[in-house]
């Protein structure tokens, strides 16, 4: 096992990381960039090194001053978390060279499964459908005129080298094709420094379906069951569960085994993830592979039992897995609602700005993975994904009355979220019964605005600021003030920082 | 004591007094009395007509934020609430002309150039935050009157980005 890991990340995902590292009795070392010294991740790690300006190029993508803040702490291995270079083959032949290891797949199946074009031609040879698309991009844009033409419109355009909806555009009629082009290789070139995008055909009215697989370095290969995503908006997850309704135990089988199958054919070890889109016929194809850690990894952990950021240390680590396809069950329902920065009232528009408050729900079935805190300046530079809330159930119905539940206990003040929103999707008679797809979200929820409050709200708001405004007069004769706003629900992870029981230094 | 909170912009009064009962709280309309338990500086606990109510009440620039029941109300102290949004109606007269930041983000991209003639909703210029673009449209048909920002620049959310003119 490792001594020391270096997360390359920021926000949930490294607390999250480290949250892991600690319980395997590995120590952690934080990056942060000059806008992060105040981050959450900074103060749960035991090391902290600067490595740069605010904007992610200058900093969470910079790989030398990655690889060397490793080497100058002596950390062992990489965490990549998501995002920023989690799938960037050049970042993983750097830390190979380095004699670092990079806690993912090797740069060669990285190498492949990032370029999205070349998995698809492989994942095509073994056997597994794939939508029809582009089998290359093209330095050109005229001649992505034509292969929009030979797909038929609508097309999608796709960057090459990543996902989470960045550079991701529809395009209906060749009118609007150049613009979303030059729009799509711009936002993929600052997200993932390649602006590189392809064409494919868009399938309309699909659920988003994926398989969480696990491979070790001898050639043992699990798959952990299925995701459902298809509730996004602007092509960026926003509620992920599992299992799907849409999947009896046949398909399931099915999509497990071509899921294995990919993962086989690109030569992948450690985590990812095989998405594939599902039609209304129940035809699956192969969309890609995530060479990482995902967002949404929680849902399968709580019905699997199964901690995927220990599998990925171990399996980095040369250990194996210590079981088989057949020990792996699915046990009971959950729900991931990601907590977004953006305001819903204003077209989900980026709301950075300092929390002045926060409360996060707690109670039987209710996992709560943040990355902010009371008192932190969310900061302009980065994506606006806040937390994730996941709650588990016996049953659907229930993982959902605890996920509305939760939402509704959720207090952040200060900058705007996503909470009122989800909190009418997960309430949504379609959504209950099951009746998603990735249209769910346009089509229920185009034209929504925030609810119109209520007289009882009112009223109660004004007895409470009532009562504040005399507490605070009351307070005001008092020699000192116990707390201020932002010190307000501190947990204890957060204020004891990494000390440990019977630390040796 | 009594207090005055603006809500959407209209004054609302409030009389409340320390009762052996508890706080007994004039809305206008009836008495009530209520029972308040703070949980801590900002999360009060009411028992109000036998039923039980969390309030989350922070104190913020000019009044209070509280978050009730899934609601968000905004509470402010009436002075300064008044003049700000007496400022904030004139604003709206020339609103329409003046470009600004929805939110604050760095300006990526200025698609315009002074003397141009834009069409209502054509894109003047692209901010971009949380690594997402957002296209800044023209509210109304006009000309380009003044750019006021640059690429590359770092701006505030209100910010004006163009100035547009009548044609």
């Amino acid at each position: 096992m490792f001594s020391k890991i270096l997360v390359a990340n920021r926000g949930e995902i490294a607390v999250r990381i480290m949250r892991a590292c600690r319980e395997l009795g590995v120590a952690t070392v934080a990056v942060y960039s000059e806008a992060d010294r105040g981050a959450l991740h900074v103060q749960v790690a035991d090391e902290a090194v600067f490595i740069g300006p605010a904007p992610a190029l200058e900093s969470y993508l910079n790989m030398e001053r990655l690889v060397e803040a490793a080497h100058h702490t002596g950390a062992e291995a990489i965490h990549p978390g998501y995002g920023f270079l989690a799938e960037n083959p050049e970042f993983v032949r750097l830390c190979e060279e380095a004699g670092l290891v990079f806690i993912g797949p090797d740069s060669k199946a990285m190498a492949l499964v990032g370029d999205k074009i070349r998995a698809r031609q492989v994942v095509e040879e073994v056997g597994v459908p794939i939508i029809p698309g582009m089998k290359k991009s093209f330095p050109n844009l005229e001649d992505y005129r034509q292969a929009a033409q030979e797909i038929g419109y609508p097309v999608m355009i796709k960057a090459s080298a990543g996902g989470g909806g960045k550079g991701m555009r529809i395009v209906y009629q060749e009118e609007d094709l150049l613009p979303a082009l030059e729009a799509g290789q711009r936002e993929a070139k600052a997200a993932f420094g390649d602006e590189a995008v392809y064409l494919e055909k868009y399938l309309e009215e699909p659920r988003h379906v994926e398989f969480q697989v696990l491979a070790d370095h001898e050639g043992n290969i699990v798959h952990l069951f299925e995701r459902e995503c298809s509730i996004q908006r602007r092509h960026q997850k926003i509620v992920e569960e599992t299992p799907s309704l849409a999947l009896d135990d046949d398909l399931r089988f099915r999509m497990g085994e071509a899921a294995k199958k990919v993962m086989q054919a690109v030569g992948y070890t450690n985590a990812g993830t095989v998405e594939f889109l599902l039609d209304k016929d129940k035809n699956f194809y192969f969309l890609e592979v995530n060479a990482r850690l995902q967002v949404e990894h929680p849902v399968t952990e709580l019905t699997t039992g199964i901690d995927l950021v220990h599998q990925q240390i171990r399996i980095a680590a040369g250990q194996r897995l210590s079981f088989s396809q057949e020990e792996i069950n699915q046990r009971g329902h959950a729900l991931e609602c990601r907590i977004y920065a953006e305001d819903p009232a204003k077209n989900f528009l980026p709301s950075s700005g300092r929390i002045i408050y926060l409360r996060e729900p707690v109670g039987p079935g209710i996992r709560h993975d943040g990355g902010v805190y009371a008192g932190f300046e969310v900061p302009i530079y980065y994506d606006p994904i806040l937390a994730k809330l996941i709650t588990w159930g016996e049953t659907r119905d229930q993982a959902c009355a605890r996920m509305k539940k939760a939402l509704e206990d959720y207090v952040i003040l200060g900058i705007k979220t996503t909470i009122p929103f989800l909190r009418e999707v997960v309430q949504h008679p379609a959504f209950l019964e099951g009746k998603i797809s990735t249209h769910f979200i346009p089509r229920y929820f185009s034209e929504w605005r925030p609810r119109p409050p209520s007289p009882e709200g009112q009223r109660l708001a004004l007895i409470g600021a009532a009562l504040r405004e005399m507490k605070q007069g009351r307070e005001r004769k008092r020699p000192t003030q116990l707390m201020s706003a932002g010190q307000d629900f501190l947990s204890p992870w957060q204020t004891l920082g990494p000390w440990r029981l019977g630390r040796r230094s | 004591m009594n207090f005055e909170f603006m809500v959407d912009q209209k004054r609302i009064p409030v009389a409340i007094e320390k009762t052996s009962q508890g706080w007994e709280i004039d809305l206008g309309e009836a008495k009530v009395v209520v029972d308040a338990h703070w949980i801590s500086e900002n999360c009060v606990s009411l028992i109000l007509e036998g039923k039980s109510y969390t309030l989350h009440v922070v104190p913020v620039d000019n009044g209070y934020l509280c978050y009730v029941q899934g609601e968000l109300w905004s509470l402010g102290r009436p002075t300064q609430d008044l003049e700000y949004s007496q400022a904030d109606q004139a604003g709206a007269v020339g609103d329409k002309l003046k470009v600004k930041a929805p939110m604050p983000g760095k300006v990526i991209k200025i698609n315009v150039q002074e003397g141009e003639a834009v069409r209502e909703n054509q894109t003047l210029a692209v901010v971009e935050a949380m690594k997402m673009e957002n296209e800044i449209k023209a509210a109304q048909a006009g000309r380009v009157k003044k750019i006021l920002v640059s690429v590359g620049e770092l701006v505030d959310a209100d910010r004006p980005l163009i100035e547009l003119e009548e044609e």
